[in-house]
């Protein structure tokens, strides 16, 4: 078998990646379905693309994507926090708004950046072994992971890591959790636009429809990485939701080589996603082959 | 130190469920003040604890706290006065976290956060000192997560995060009525050594008539939303519970049931 989509699929599993660390944030950390994502990746997208074909910077423009990806999720947390809309509705209201502003901003469905400069363009040195893209995602990526890691941390962090956990007693501890709420879903929207914006410049396009579906793909490579990686550390958990993003890269990849049907990818990873999800419950239907030690541990 | 003036709180307002569960409340404390309450399910001692936490805000009346009016403020605006302890062993911690981190935000109580790490080796010789009055061994469990730990361990640690900054008022809510006899003893014992040590005010709510009139220097009763009996002194070193259970009918003007009190063995 041809291997040389190896190294494309480490590629798009990094720069996914960065959208599935978000995705991590809100589902894992801060216990919010947040829905927003289906949106603000491709309004990164969208953001990038508009300004590198008005003429702006790369770094700018990726940079200027990331937050108005903060502003999508901070929308979200208002929506949830101040008008009391639950969660899941208040991350599908942004979401839908989103795609009618993605449309404007772009000004049409799709923009192509095949010939425009784009942030690998600035990184050239990188070039060794003539694998630019991928050191540049590689050290992107650990820097964004070692960050995440350093924030979930410090004090600020703890809070919103116990916002997600226990709401009463970190309010009781003087904590605004409207607050924290925010805060975690900006800097998870922030990610998420961030891998769509460095995506759309990857791929050498942007597509108003690119963000369908794409929390599934988050969700996909959060689970794949929690079954790898199986550890309570924070540290161990973002490594696990890096890998799981590639291994899904990989997988895909390899079914797509296999004749998979690209339009059944989606339902493959939800399928996927149920799964792994629904597992547990599988086990408790006492089904031999799916039984493991792990149904026993906590009652 | 507290200060409950006229305190109207009525739940359901202006539907069939409609329930007044604070009838003009008036309540102060001195400062070093240890105040048990009692009172029969429903009779309003949780509504007056999460008042003065500010879990919810008062139809009528005020509410201060060393002098600061916080009627207006949210719970966790107030939490830099006040410290509780929940009735139920799981809310006061977080169960994700290590004992280490549930530390740094009962540390923080009265503190901005900041964007330093967290636990650093000064602050986890604080923690292991404040967790070693317990006599329970957490302090050589400072990396272990807080959901390995026994409802009483959990309980234990909670009053030490409550105590870690030292709060104007502290509040307990049946906080020992979740527990098994011995370590709801066990956390009697730590409650009273913590008070002492730090010669904290406190409201604390229990159903053990016993343990109201044997903690602290001063026990009300309460009944329907109101006050119905406030004890202090020689009067409470004198009472008993039958005198307990008596003054409280005379006061309601009613005859006592047995279950209206929850008495525990
Ligand atoms: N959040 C709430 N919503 C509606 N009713 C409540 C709420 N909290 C308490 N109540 C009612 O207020 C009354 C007093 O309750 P509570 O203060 O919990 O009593 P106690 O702690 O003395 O047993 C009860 O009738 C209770 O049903
Ligand atoms: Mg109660």
């Amino acid at each position: 078998m041809n291997l040389n989509f190896i190294v494309p699929s480490i590629e798009q599993g990094l720069v996914y990646g960065i959208m599935a660390l978000g995705v991590y944030l809100t589902f894992k950390i801060l216990d919010f379905p947040d829905l927003t994502v289906d949106g603000s990746f491709p309004l990164g997208g969208a953001v990038a693309a508009k300004m590198i074909v008005s003429g702006a910077n790369p770094l700018v423009a990726t940079l200027v994507a990331s937050i108005f990806g903060v502003l999508a999720g901070v929308i979200t947390g208002l929506l949830h926090t101040k008008l009391k809309i639950t969660g899941l509705l208040s991350g599908i209201l942004t979401m839908t708004a989103l795609y009618s502003i993605n449309l404007r901003l772009m000004g049409r469905a799709n923009i192509s950046l095949l010939n425009e400069v784009r942030i690998f363009d600035h990184f050239r040195g990188l070039n060794i072994f003539g694998r630019d893209r991928l050191i540049f995602f590689l050290i992107t990526v650990i820097i964004l992971k070692v960050l995440i890691d350093w924030f979930l941390r410090t004090e600020l962090g703890l809070a919103l890591i116990a916002t997600g956990d226990n709401k009463k007693m970190i309010r009781s501890l003087g904590v605004n959790t409207d607050l924290m709420t925010i805060l975690g879903l900006g800097l998870s929207n922030g990610l998420v636009a961030l891998s769509g914006a460095l995506v759309a410049q990857y791929q050498g396009f942007t597509d108003v429809g690119m963000g369908i579906g794409i929390i599934i793909i988050g969700l996909a490579s959060v689970i794949i990485g929690e079954t790898l990686i199986r550890s309570d550390k924070i540290w161990w958990a973002t490594l696990g939701v890096l890998f799981g993003s590639v291994i899904y890269r990989l997988v895909i990849m390899t079914a797509l080589r296999l004749n998979l049907n690209p339009n059944d990818l989606k339902l493959m990873t939800a399928l996927l996603v149920i799964l792994a999800l629904g597992g547990p419950e599988l086990k408790k239907l006492n089904l031999g082959i799916f039984r493991s030690k792990e149904g026993e541990v906590d009652a | 130190m507290l200060k409950v003036k006229g305190a109207l709180k009525v739940f359901n307002k202006g539907t069939i469920n409609q329930n007044v569960a604070l009838r003009n409340v008036d309540l102060e404390l001195k400062s070093g003040e240890f105040l048990t309450v009692v009172g029969s399910n429903g009779a309003g001692k949780s509504t007056l604890l999460n008042t003065v936490a500010g879990n919810f805000p008062l139809d009528k009346g005020s509410i201060s706290i060393d002098g600061i009016d916080v009627t207006s403020f949210p719970d966790y605006k107030r939490a830099n006065l006040i410290s509780r302890v929940f009735q139920d062993p799981l809310q006061g911690t977080a169960a994700s976290m290590t004992i280490a981190e549930n530390l740094v935000l009962a540390l923080k109580r009265s503190s901005r956060l900041s964007l330093k790490l967290g636990i650093n080796s000064k602050r986890e010789e604080e923690f292991k000192e404040a967790l070693s009055i317990l006599g329970l061994g957490l302090e050589d469990r400072l990396g272990d997560k807080v959901g390995l730990l026994s409802g009483g361990q959990r309980q234990a640690l909670t009053l030490v995060m409550a105590t870690l900054e030292k709060p104007k008022v502290l509040l307990l809510d049946e906080h020992t009525a979740a527990l098994d006899p011995k370590t709801a003893k066990n956390i009697v014992d730590i409650t009273k050594k913590l008070i002492k040590e730090y010669n904290l005010t406190v409201l604390m709510v229990t159903h053990d008539l016993n343990q109201a009139l044997d903690l602290g220097d001063r026990t009300i009763m309460m009944d329907k939303g109101e006050i119905v009996l406030d004890i202090s002194g020689k009067e409470r070193e004198k009472m008993t519970i039958e005198g307990l259970l008596e003054q409280f009918s005379r006061a309601r003007g009613s005859r006592l049931s047995n279950d209206r009190i929850l008495l525990a063995q």
